[in-house]
């Protein structure tokens, strides 16, 4: 009954009502995108607009020795071309700076940016990048992190010692002591690929001159008002300057942050003058975009005989490509949050952050934990297999629980991990499916169990704060308009935003809306990542409205001559306690705006979590809450073929409340859709530095035909945490996490065969058969 | 890359002349859903081309005489969806099917996907399965040619599309002892190219056991489809049980000849054209229950 979930306990049996929670609304904006008419960057024009292109390097590794653009300058409607000559050479970066405009010295991977054109037609532009003249002089390279690792290995960058970008160590506990003392030990070792996150729109800017000397930018962009402060450090002016709006955006999963060819569009459009449009082709979004952080994960369990986790080390080497985008935090995310997710007492983990002449990494959904997901799940499958454990009552016994606090410091306040393993475990019949014998023939069936925690928000992401500020505008004729720095990119946060004004203030929905991000009228808000949106921006919002609401029923009171006390707001109706009929919000807002010179009232809200930055034992609560959630595959395996299919899936998430059903079924099924493509099939090719299936073709993401339609089953369990708004908490990467190990429990159940190394193919399935 | 014209002729005589007056600077295409890719990486080297998805009489699928007839722009969805194909060229039909997505086939065409050679063109494959004709029209001739005959690589063949015009397909009509059957192979359900595609057809003897003749036509296993004569051979004459099917699959995939690709390994492919021989002859005889995935 789906109205039922609207109803919920409060307190003492307390029943709190939602007018417009917990139900299933289409997003907002839905209309709009479905017929086209939505606006996103890449089909912004503009009077004069240029179209800018980026040359790209043939070579994984290669030294510029001469460039040269004379016939390239040639090309009727070329109006400008940059190479590392043009602009300055100091160095920028999300994390490290290792990041120039263009280089002038060498290039560092098949891809990397060595010139850029604007020209007055995508033609021109095309034309001349290919007439660009360069003269490299091809350096040894180093693909695999492991490689790059060892004495001798070419190095990326000559002023370092080492090709490691990054080191993360963190030791709590004593775990040598613990193993000594563990019944079970188990080591294994996994590795995770690299694979692209394959949103819809490309990467892509629009960068345009603006009054005042200012620069604005149109960004497709998880991080309006980060990238600000970071393109006006590449760029060397004043943040203030740089004026960046992000419109409807085509999807981003973790790729859209900082990036190079946004930074080259505004330095093409400082130069002409005119608007510039750099927008990645597919291939080239392949090519040079940021994708998933590969790993090597090294594990070792130590547990006493009843199951009792006694200690966990780990060592990670990760691959951070040729410069550094976000893979130094990836990887470090990968060493400990799941540390959180069990009652550790002794946890070691060593994360390497290696460069290599590939793809520069970054973020996708799960950031690091979803790699760490799929190898310590693995690994308790199979010590679940070799002890005969039950895998759903060994992750209920060492589970963390309401109130826990973790080896880390983390502050588990909220928590029905127990309950979403119960619930996928009930309706999966989990129990009689693990009992049954195996089907005769080729193909046979297999289940797995795999959970996961995630964060909602990350205090160390954005060293300065964690945090976000909203504004809530109700206009005199009773419209509410929620301004936000929390950047939408299609998983529907708008709408949430919208939904959570409306219940705070009282309204209805349909007469409330997000506005589009504008860093010139938008608070600052960190961005879309750490799926911090719906809970720190949410919660943001949330204050907002009640700041808002508080003013209303003043207004109201005044002009009503009515104590607040005894006036109720709901559904955009006043409800007046001596009167039975109610008065439009919209009626009260002209009133109330036309005798205050015209006013809206303005609500504001900030929200500060209680977290802090670890220490320097990586200790301390970095988020104001924590989501889980349990999945569990049923696959079946063609023994003959090695063919792996999902025929159901059972995702139960804890996610605090439901703001709205309908987008939170979206983002599970998107989530067990996503992670499935990884565990059984996407892959980044590369061969020598140079990436083979640049295209939707070749790298493999699976089709509607490739997903059981109506078998991705989704539960949610509220457990109301006191953080998020309403209770609510984040949804965005949980739901991918624990997918690639619930699928390869799923093919080792029906076959035997354990992949450790994704993705999980045919020929990897009949070798193990093979090799029995 | 832009054409000088594009002609949308409506009879075979009018894309006949067309051809004759352009000599070799005008080329056909048909639902184009190969050409306009290939052209962004390998640029047409054509003034105009000529679309013959417009003319009635290529877009006919007939019986005549004991012969089926497809025309070369019949689409793929029209394979599909045609009661004559799925009654009497199974392996047409299902070949058609598993071509790229709903859109490609509704636009791409028979004659484009054989024409365009690729070593595991589906219909390709089905054709030669079905040992199909190409009637082929030039300014002046008519040919007919085995289809088999006419994949000189990959993305070769024999037809130059600035001088012939590929009219239709045809093979006979299968009797009551013949079958059909194709298996699929690839790394997805839809949009993915194949690792291994197998087209059959057999002819029972009149006591409805033992195989009277075979032809299997395989793809990707060469640079052009062609068909396994060896183990049709040691198939013919063969009462079929699970060892024989056992040996036909060992002598398959010792048969073909595969290459080494990041889609996947010959070693792969040779394995897994083994089980599509076995399942193909399996489920074209209804000797097991058809799995409801394969295809």
């Amino acid at each position: 009954m789906p109205g039922k979930r609207n109803v919920l306990k409060k307190g003492k049996g307390e029943i709190m009502k939602f007018s417009n929670l917990g139900k299933e609304t289409p997003i907002l904006d839905g209309l709009e995108k479905v017929t086209g008419r939505a606006r996103y960057v890449p089909d912004l024009k503009m009077e004069g607009m240029l179209y800018g292109k980026v040359l790209r390097s043939p070579y994984p590794h290669a030294r510029l020795v001469n460039i040269d653009t004379t016939k390239a300058a040639r090309v009727p409607g070329v109006k400008d071309i940059i190479t590392g000559k043009d602009v300055s050479q100091h160095r920028f970066g999300p994390m490290v700076p290792d990041w120039v405009i263009l280089p002038d010295d060498k290039v560092r991977f098949h891809g990397d940016e060595v010139a850029a054109v604007a020209a007055s037609s995508e033609e021109a532009a095309a034309e001349a990048v290919a007439l660009i003249e360069v003269e490299y002089e091809e350096l040894p390279a180093v693909y695999d992190p492991e490689l790059a690792l060892e004495e001798g290995a070419p190095l990326l960058y000559e002023e370092k010692d080492n090709n490691i970008a990054a080191t993360f160590n963190v030791h709590s506990g004593d775990v040598d002591e613990a193993l000594a003392g563990s019944d079970i030990i188990f080591e294994e070792t996994y590795k995770t690929n690299q694979v692209y996150q394959a949103y819809m729109e490309p990467m892509a800017a629009v960068a345009v001159p603006g009054d005042y000397e200012r620069l604005i930018m149109w960004l497709s962009t998880q991080i309006p008002s980060m990238s600000r402060l970071r393109y006006a450090e590449a760029l060397q002016m004043c943040a203030e300057d740089l004026r960046i709006i992000k419109p409807h955006v085509g999807g981003g999963f973790g790729a859209k942050f900082e990036y190079k060819s946004h930074i080259l569009a505004a330095v093409l459009t400082r130069r002409t003058g005119l608007p510039v449009r750099m927008v990645n082709n597919r291939e080239e979004d392949f090519r040079a975009g940021n994708p998933r952080v590969p790993m090597k994960i090294w594990v070792k369990l130590g547990l006493s005989r009843d199951g009792t986790f006694l200690a966990k080390d780990t060592r990670i080497i990760a691959g951070n490509g040729a410069r550094t985008v976000y893979a130094p935090a990836i990887t470090s995310t990968a060493c400990y949050r799941i540390d959180s997710l069990y009652k550790f007492k002794n946890v070691r983990s060593t994360g390497y952050t290696v460069y290599t002449n590939t793809i520069p990494t970054s973020c996708f959904r799960g950031f690091g934990n979803a790699q760490m997901h799929f190898a310590m799940e693995s690994a308790l499958d199979t010590i679940c297999h070799q002890y005969d454990m039950d895998p759903i009552k060994l992750r209920q016994h060492n589970g963390v629980t309401p109130g826990f606090t973790s080896i880390h410091g983390w502050e588990i306040k909220s928590c029905a991990l127990e309950e979403c393993l119960d619930k996928a475990a009930q309706e999966s019949n989990w129990y009689e499916k693990k009992k049954a014998p195996k089907q005769k023939g080729p193909v046979k069936k297999g289940i797995g169990v795999a959970i996961c925690n995630h964060v909602s928000g990350n205090r160390p992401f954005f060293k300065p704060f964690d945090g976000s500020s909203a504004l809530v505008r109700l206009t005199p004729e009773g419209k509410a308009i929620v301004f936000t720095g929390e950047a939408d990119i299609g998983q529907g946060m708008n709408t949430a935003f919208a939904l959570i004004a409306a219940e705070a203030v009282g309204l209805n929905v349909k007469n409330v809306r997000t506005a589009a991000v504008d860093t010139d009228i938008s608070p600052f808000g960190l961005g879309s990542f750490a799926t911090r949106g719906s809970t720190i921006g949410g919660r943001a919002v949330y204050e907002a409205a009640v700041n808002l609401k508080k003013q209303l029923l003043e207004h109201i009171s005044r002009v009503y001559e009515k104590e607040t006390d005894q006036i109720t707001i709901n559904n955009g109706n006043i409800y007046f306690d001596d009167q039975e009929k109610p008065v439009p919000v919209a009626e009260a807002m002209q009133t109330i705006s036309y005798t205050l010179g015209g006013t809206s009232l303005v609500g504001q809200g900030v929200f500060v979590p209680d977290t802090v930055l670890p220490d320097e034992n990586k200790y301390g609560n970095v988020s104001p809450a924590y989501p889980f959630g349990c999945h569990i595959a049923e696959v079946e395996v063609d023994t003959e073929t090695g063919r792996t299919r999902l025929l159901n899936y059972w995702a139960a998430h804890d996610v605090g409340r439901v703001i709205n059903r309908q987008t939170l079924e979206g983002q599970v099924e998107g989530g067990v859709i996503m992670g499935a493509g990884w565990a059984l099939g996407e892959d980044m090719v590369i061969n020598d530095g140079v990436l083979l299936n640049p295209n939707f073709h070749d790298y493999c993401l699976p089709t509607a035909m490739d997903i059981p339609e109506g078998h991705i089953y989704s539960y949610f369990l509220e457990s109301e945490d006191p953080n998020g708004p309403f209770g609510a908490k984040g949804i965005g990467e949980p739901s991918l996490n624990p997918v690639p190990a619930a699928i390869a429990n799923a093919v080792f159940d029906a076959v035997g065969v354990r992949v450790k190394t994704l993705p999980i193919t045919p020929e990897k399935i009949l070798e193990g058969l093979e090799s029995g | 890359m832009t054409w000088e014209n594009y002609f949308m002729p409506s009879t075979t005589g009018e894309v006949l002349a067309l051809l004759e007056q352009h000599q070799g600077q005008a080329r056909l295409v048909a639902g184009g859903t190969d050409l306009m890719v290939q052209h962004r990486w390998d640029p047409l080297e054509v003034k105009s081309l000529i679309d013959i998805g417009r003319v009635p009489a290529l877009k006919e699928i007939r019986e005549d005489h004991g012969r089926i007839y497809v025309g070369a722009a019949v689409t793929h969805s029209q394979l599909v969806d045609s009661a004559l194909i799925q009654g009497k060229g199974r392996v047409l039909a299902e070949a058609a099917r598993s071509v790229g997505s709903p859109q490609v086939r509704n636009v791409g065409t028979v004659g484009g996907n054989v024409v365009n050679a690729q070593p595991a063109a589906d219909t390709a494959i089905a054709l030669v399965a079905l040992d199909a004709l190409v009637h082929v029209s030039s300014p002046g001739k008519e040919r007919e040619i085995p289809v088999a005959e006419i994949f000189l690589g990959p993305g070769k063949s024999s037809i130059d599309p600035a001088k012939d015009l590929v009219t239709a397909f045809s093979f006979s009509a299968p009797d009551s002892r013949e079958r059909t059957y194709f298996v699929r192979f690839a790394r997805r359900e839809a949009l993915a190219l194949p690792l291994v595609n197998l087209g059959l057809w057999l002819q029972l003897e009149e006591d409805g056991h033992a195989l009277k003749d075979i032809r299997i036509a395989v793809g990707p296993m060469a640079v052009v489809p062609y068909r396994a004569r060896k183990t049709e051979a040691s198939l013919k004459g063969a009462v079929l049980n699970e060892e024989i099917l056992k040996k036909a699959g060992h002598s398959i995939s010792e048969e073909v000849t595969p290459r080494d690709s990041f889609r996947g390994s010959a070693a792969f492919k040779k394995r897994l054209i083994g089980v599509a021989l076995k399942r193909g002859i399996e489920r074209a005889l209804d000797l097991k229950g058809v799995d409801r995935h394969e295809r």
